[in-house]
Formats: C-alpha cells, sequence, structure tokens
C-alpha cells in the first residue's frame, strides 16, 4: 500500500519535471518584443486585432507540438535536422535567417533593459554596458542557471495585467465578438502591427531552444503524452497572458486614445492595478523578461549555429576549444548592447520593428520544419496527420500572405 | 585539358552530368552506394536523376576527369552500359551519410561530415577520408576557392582537415541501416571511460546502436562508466534479457546502483532474470542507504579458511578468476564468517603451496561496518593509507570489501550539484 503510494508520487514529480520546456518557452517569449507589441495592438487598435491572438495561438501549439514530436522521435535538435537533411547551402540559409531574426529579438530585448531602467531614472548609458557585461559573465562561466529563476520571477509582474484588465472594466461583449469577428485593414501600420504580432508569438528562435530542451530531457516516446501537455499548456497559458495584456492596454490606452511611443505610456495600463506605481511593476517585468531572453537567446543561437555546422559548443569549452560559439555568443550581445547605445533612437520603434522583422522570417523556419516532419523515414509512423499539416500550412501561407500583401500596399 | 583524377572530394562530383561513350549526357549524378563490407567502403553503383526519374548503374567503369582549373568531369567509360535495379538495402553515400555524425576515434570526437574524400584503387572507387573542416564546408558552400585567394592575402594556409577512414566510426541515423557489427566497431579499441564519454554526447538513436554493437563485457564496462541519468536512459532502451545479463557482469555494488535508480518494477523484473546467488548480492547493496559504505563496497572479494593451504587458495583464484579491480588481499574468515587476518596477494605467490594460510604474515586489519558514512571511511583510508578495507555487518560477519577508487567515485557523485 506504502510502496503504492509512492509510486503515485513518484509518477506525480515525473510528471512535473516533464513539463516545464514549453511553459518556460513560451514565458520567455513574453520579452520585452512581446510586452510591447501587444501592448500596441491594443493601445492602438483596440480589441480589432483579438482574434488574430486566437488563431495564432492554435497555431503556435500546433508548432510546438511539432517540435515536442520531432525531438522525443528523432531525440536531435532542429538545427541538427536541418542539416542532415538538406545539406549544407540550406543549412546556411536557414542559420542566416535564425541568426538576423534572433539578432532582431536580442536587440529588442535590450530596447527593453534600457526602457525598462530608465523608467527608474537610470540612463541606458549605465544600464545596458553593465547588464550586458553581467550575462556575457553569468551564461559564460556557468552560474546562469541559479539565478534564471530570479528572472523568472521578474516576469510575473505581467500577471497584473490580468488583474489589471479586469479592474479596467472593459467591455466583455465588445470582447467576445472581437474575438469573432476576423477585421483586417489594408494600411501599412495595421498589418506591420499584425506581422509583429505573429512575430513575437511564434519566434523563430523558439522552435529552436524548445526542440533543444526537449531533447535534452531523453524522454521516451511513451513519456510523450505528458510533454505534449506541457507544449499545449505552454502556447495557451502563455498566450492568455497576451490576450490579457492586449485587453487591458485596449481597455485603458486606447480607450484614452494614447499609442504607445514611450515605456511610460506602456506602464499607464497596469494603472487600473497598481495606481502610481504602475511604472514599478511594469519597469520591474520589462526588466527580467528582456534580462531573461538577452540570456537565453545569444546562448540559444551559437548552440543551433554550431550544432548544425558541426562545431564544439558548450559554456564548459574554453573560447580556444569552441572559437565560433563564443564569438557568435559574444558579438550577439555586444553588437546588440552598443547599437542601443547609439544616439537618438527610439527605443519603442526598435522594439516593435524586430518584432516585425521575426515575424516575417518565422515562415521560413516553419517551411524547413513542415518539410522535415513529413519525412517517413526521419519521423516513421509519427509524421504529421492532415490537420495538423492544414493548420501549419495556413500558418505559414498566412503570414507569407500579410508580408506579401504589406509589401504590395507601400508601394501603391 | 583534362586530365584523369585519381583523388578527389565528393562534392566536386555530386549533383555533375554524367557523361557516357560516345559523348552524351547520362543524367546527374545524384547519389552513390557503398559497399560496406570491405575494408574501404567501396562505390557499387551510381545513382542517376534521368529527368525526374532514378536510375541506376554499375560503378565499374567510373571515371573522373578534372581540368587545371579544377573543374570536374564524371564519366562512365563503357559502350555496353547497362541499367541494375536500385540495390536493396543499399547505403547511400549523400543520403546517409554526407552531413550525419560520425565519431572521429583518433580524437575521440564527435564530428560532423562536410565533405568525403574519394580514391580510386585498382579500378574502385573507395572512401578515403572524411573531410570534417571548415574548408570542407565552404567547398560545399562553392566558396572554396574564395576563401583560400583570401587567406592567401593573409600568408595563411588553408588546410583541409580530415579524418582518416581507419579512423572513422559511422553512426546509424536515419534509416541508414548500417549494421554495426563488433568487428566493425572501431570505437572498441579505446578505453571504456572515452566511449562512455562518447555515448553519452551522441543522440538516442545512435547511442542505442553504438552501445549494441559492443560486446557483453564491453557494454557492462562502458555502461558503468556512465553518468547516472544516461545509465538509466540507456538501460529503458536495452531489452530485459540484455540489461539484466549487462547487471549481471556490473560489480555487484554498480548494478545495485543503477537498479535502485529505475522503476521499481522493472528493476524486479531484470533482478528475477539473474541467476539467483547475483540477485541476492545485489538486492542486498540495495538495502543500504546511499552514503553508506554498505551501498558502493563489493561482494566480489576473496574469502579462505585459515586452515586451507597456500596452494588450495592459488588453485581458487585459478578457477575462478576475479575482477581487475580486486585488492591485493585476500580476507581468512572462520566458520561464522568472523573475519580473522588478511594475507597479501604476494605472500601468497612467493610462499610454499604447502604452508596453511593461517600462518602466513597477517597484516593489521582496520575493519569498517557496513551502516559506516563513506566520508568517515575515506578519511581512514586517507590517514592509514589503505587502498581497501574489508566491510562487517551489525553479526560481525565480513559482508564486503570496499575500494578507495570506488569510493572517490562514489563521493564526487554525491557531492555534485544537480544542474
Amino acid at each position: 500500500m506504502k510502496d503504492k503510494i509512492k509510486k503515485k508520487w513518484q509518477h506525480l514529480l515525473f510528471i512535473f519535471t516533464v513539463i516545464g520546456p514549453g511553459l518556460i518557452t513560451v514565458n520567455a517569449g513574453n520579452d520585452a518584443g512581446g510586452i510591447a507589441t501587444y501592448a500596441s495592438v491594443g493601445a492602438s487598435y483596440g480589441y480589432q486585432m483579438l482574434w488574430g491572438l486566437v488563431i495564432i495561438t492554435i497555431s503556435l501549439a500546433v508548432v510546438q507540438e511539432m517540435n515536442a514530436r520531432m525531438a522525443v522521435v528523432t531525440g536531435k535538435g532542429l538545427s541538427d535536422l536541418i542539416r542532415e537533411n538538406f545539406g549544407v547551402k540550406w543549412t546556411f540559409f536557414a542559420m542566416c535567417v535564425l541568426l538576423v531574426a534572433n539578432f532582431g529579438v536580442v536587440l529588442g530585448d535590450f530596447a527593453g533593459i534600457a526602457a525598462s531602467m530608465e523608467l527608474f531614472g537610470v540612463s541606458r548609458y549605465l544600464s545596458v554596458p553593465i547588464v550586458a557585461v553581467a550575462i556575457w559573465l553569468l551564461v559564460s562561466k556557468g552560474s546562469y542557471k541559479k539565478v534564471e529563476k530570479i528572472f523568472l520571477l521578474f516576469t510575473f509582474a505581467f500577471f497584473g495585467y490580468i488583474i489589471s484588465a479586469f479592474l479596467a472594466k472593459p467591455d466583455w461583449g465588445e470582447v467576445g465578438r472581437a474575438v469573432l469577428t476576423p477585421t483586417l485593414k489594408l494600411d501599412t501600420g495595421f498589418l506591420l502591427t499584425f506581422i509583429g504580432m505573429i512575430g513575437t508569438t511564434i519566434t523563430p528562435y523558439m522552435q529552436f531552444y524548445l526542440q533543444s530542451s526537449i531533447v535534452d530531457k531523453r524522454l521516451n516516446i511513451k513519456d510523450y503524452k505528458y510533454e505534449k501537455l506541457d507544449v499545449y499548456l505552454g502556447a495557451f497559458w502563455g498566450d492568455a497572458v497576451s490576450f490579457f495584456i492586449i485587453v487591458c492596454t485596449a481597455a485603458t490606452l486606447y480607450k484614452a486614445g494614447i499609442s504607445i511611443s514611450s515605456a511610460q505610456e506602456a506602464a499607464k495600463a497596469l494603472e487600473p492595478l497598481a495606481g502610481h506605481y504602475a511604472f514599478i511593476l511594469f519597469g520591474a517585468g520589462l526588466f527580467g523578461a528582456s534580462v531573461l531572453a538577452a540570456s537565453v537567446i545569444p546562448l540559444s543561437t551559437a548552440y543551433a549555429v554550431c550544432e548544425a555546422f558541426g562545431w564544439e559548443s558548450g559554456v564548459d569549452y574554453s573560447y580556444q576549444e569552441a572559437p565560433a560559439f563564443f564569438t557568435i555568443y559574444t558579438s550577439l550581445l555586444a553588437v546588440s548592447g552598443l547599437l542601443i547605445l547609439l544616439p537618438g533612437i527610439s527605443l519603442m520603434k526598435i522594439i516593435l520593428v524586430t518584432q516585425q522583422l521575426a515575424g516575417i522570417l518565422s515562415p521560413v523556419i516553419l517551411i524547413f520544419m513542415i518539410i522535415l516532419i513529413n519525412k517517413k523515414d526521419i519521423l516513421g509512423k509519427y509524421t504529421n496527420g492532415k490537420v495538423q499539416n492544414v493548420i501549419s500550412i495556413f500558418t505559414v501561407g498566412f503570414i507569407v500572405a500579410l508580408s506579401v500583401i504589406m509589401f504590395l500596399s507601400q508601394l501603391i | 585539358m583534362f586530365t584523369k583524377s585519381n583523388s578527389f572530394f565528393f562534392s566536386k562530383i555530386l549533383y555533375k552530368n554524367i557523361h557516357s561513350v560516345p559523348d552524351s549526357i547520362l543524367g546527374k549524378l545524384n547519389d552513390v552506394v557503398l559497399d560496406f563490407s570491405t575494408h574501404k567502403p567501396v562505390i557499387i553503383a551510381i545513382e542517376v536523376k534521368v529527368g525526374s526519374r532514378m536510375v541506376y548503374v554499375s560503378a565499374d567503369f567510373l571515371e573522373i576527369y578534372k581540368d587545371e582549373k579544377e573543374h570536374y568531369t564524371v564519366k562512365l567509360n563503357t559502350d555496353n552500359l547497362r541499367m541494375i535495379p536500385m540495390p536493396a538495402n543499399g547505403f547511400f553515400l549523400a543520403r546517409n551519410f554526407l552531413d550525419k555524425q560520425i565519431v572521429d576515434v583518433d580524437g575521440q570526437k564527435i564530428e560532423r561530415v562536410n565533405d568525403v574524400r574519394l580514391g580510386m584503387i585498382r579500378g574502385k572507387c573507395v572512401i578515403l577520408a572524411v573531410d570534417i573542416g571548415m574548408r570542407g564546408l565552404l567547398r560545399r558552400m562553392g566558396w572554396e576557392y574564395l576563401a583560400i585567394r583570401c587567406s592567401g592575402l593573409l600568408n595563411k594556409e588553408f588546410r583541409n582537415k580530415l579524418v582518416l577512414w581507419d579512423n572513422v566510426q559511422p553512426l546509424s541515423s536515419g534509416i541508414a541501416n548500417l549494421q554495426l557489427s563488433t568487428s566493425m566497431n572501431k570505437l572498441t579499441t579505446l578505453h571504456v571511460a572515452d566511449i562512455a564519454d562518447i555515448i553519452e554526447d551522441l543522440d538516442k538513436e545512435s547511442q542505442i546502436a553504438l552501445f549494441h554493437s559492443l560486446g557483453d563485457e564491453r557494454a557492462a564496462k562502458v555502461l558503468e562508466e556512465m553518468e547516472e541519468d544516461d545509465q538509466v536512459d540507456l538501460l529503458k532502451t536495452l531489452p530485459d534479457e540484455r540489461a539484466s545479463d549487462l547487471l549481471e557482469i556490473m560489480p555487484s555494488d554498480e548494478a545495485a546502483d543503477i537498479l535502485e535508480n529505475i522503476e521499481d518494477i522493472r528493476a524486479e523484473k531484470l533482478l528475477e532474470q539473474m541467476e539467483a546467488e547475483n540477485s541476492t548480492e545485489i538486492r542486498e547493496l540495495m538495502e543500504y542507504e546511499d552514503s553508506t559504505i554498505g551501498s558502493v563496497m563489493t561482494k566480489d572479494f576473496l574469502a579462505f579458511r585459515p586452515e586451507e593451504t597456500v596452494g588450495d587458495a592459488i588453485l581458487s583464484i585459478r578457477e575462478n578468476p576475479p575482477e581487475e579491480e580486486i585488492s591485493h588481499y585476500i580476507y581468512l574468515v572462520d566458520e561464522k564468517k568472523h573475519l580473522i587476518g588478511v594475507v597479501s596477494l604476494l605472500d601468497i605467490a612467493s610462499s610454499d603451496h604447502e604452508i596453511f594460510l593461517k600462518d602466513l604474515k597477517m597484516k593489521h586489519s582496520y575493519i569498517v561496518k557496513d551502516e559506516e558514512r563513506i566520508d568517515k571511511v575515506m578519511e581512514l583510508m586517507q590517514k592509514y593509507n589503505l587502498q581497501a578495507m574489508p566491510v562487517t555487518d551489525e553479526k560481525d560477519e565480513l559482508v564486503g570489501v570496499t575500494f578507495l577508487s570506488d569510493l572517490i567515485h562514489e563521493y564526487i557523485k554525491l557531492r555534485r550539484v544537480p544542474a
């Protein structure tokens, strides 16, 4: 009897260890870019894009499930699979896309670090270099895992948006209607914001990061059902927070006619909850999320690129042993940090534009994934089903179509 | 001017037009099929892409030419060209080997195949070496000569990084049905600790394939050297029968350690498949707390009765040779298994066979209790300069022997902070 109870506990404990990568990935996805984008979606267009968020949440869940399945079945990372099945040239192309997209996201996160610290009156010329060096030291000296939880804790500040959304007393009927009635405007601003929302939700780096972290867990196909639960839960939970950020900013900023051009304005959406202290809540959350993402993304980029080309990678190595790894990782941090310090840059704009870039690039990685996951010689009987293919291909088509329309609308 | 080339890179001929006699273009070289049964793998067939169709021809008449600008031409020099059926279970070079991972046995590292160096030996095209370097990558990109010129400007020579085929251990990846037979496995020349390191770094599938290709004795040793988590993962993939066989070969304290880490039901199943003697021993060890000496001692030690002679002892050792990692002492016990003395193996070897063991020179023996803590015992061993110590239980019966090397191993593991 006692053994049976012990068994149950062990099993439960096991499920908890499986659940994690999905949740962490999506929560890290709610970084500076995410917060700023969702806030500007709500502030500039009210509830109009909520339907889009619901749809891409489903896409995100499907895409991440594909990552999880590839990880468990093949035991390999996404860039490993791309290299092994597409050869050097395509891999080079995919890695360039990943590098550009990730560089953008890191840049956005440094903008987030600068903006959040400026809320507390700390100059960006002080905060950015200090944080960049601190991240570099923490990660390359291997003590990052110990502090990761602290930054993760910071991001709980964003749950404030959920409370704030309710306190702002939005018209829930209107919210419901917006979710159910797709609206699409053909002006460049609307399309760009929409693409930015997709880009920050289905960011290219997430696919690489998630797949690697599931591979590291070395799960059996038998335990796959728990991992599936994890990624679905992660996608829906992460986007639930995004949903409330949009509702909250729509109910406060959009109503007041404020479109977001600075962090101060973005923080105003939390005033129903925190009043004059809204900026503290917002600043802390933005800082934590930005540092978290700025630590994880350069590292995951360096791993992905080195994996693909067969270069030595890992923080346990020295620079001489793994030069490519440290070069990629260090230069991502250094270049983004320096660019942010260029005088006259609008931090908010940087954050939003980089997410739009990620959005435009995201179909590339998705196409690689869709081809891979339909290959019988890689996945065996675990290739995509019809529904998964329809949703993922629709997602790619939708993003590509939006980007094309956006470019065309600029020409006209 | 075209000259015949006897050594070239695979990427130079891949997707090139294949010329036949009389000069016409047959199609594109899409891949080649290898025979792995020989010392160096031989190309036996060529996959030709004709339009959108794949056809197969024998590689017997394959000839490669290059001009002074290193442009390559692929030629099938025969006027009697016949199609052959697609080789069953063929191992394709581009599909199954290029871009995949291999083990560089010499450098003891996992590397990715960037390119393959082929050579013509006695009319056959064989794999000479695998390119794992930057230059191979650039060659695949089509930027090799650009890079050479650039490094030339810097007065540096841009070298190829090749691993000779003798040092290449392919890994089974994807559909590659490359059967790794024990005889083909080049890893067997490595130390088990190095094999363990390599296996730990591989993906699940290659891990399993490589591990299965090791013989039982070696596999057990490799398993013993692996990190705890990897041991558990690997054991999950083994069929019950093999798993219990390997655990039986391992020292019982190591086996007990592993079994404690896997699911209880599976552990029980594996124990039931073992010989009773082994499983009881392991079960007893599993009873001990992790931090006690009982959990790391070995039950595999040499014990004799004092009234036996040196000759008896030598005969018994010869018949049942102990594991390598055995103490240099034998232990004398009475009928109640109480330890009464310790004799050095050196003394046994140098004494007359008729002498009774009890008449040999006795070493002073320090004894520890099985419930004693590992760090305490380490201190004792350090203080008295001991390599091994006998372990007794609460009834003072000799139940095992513990070695300093095992303790260090265990101690590091206990102290390791989980990542």
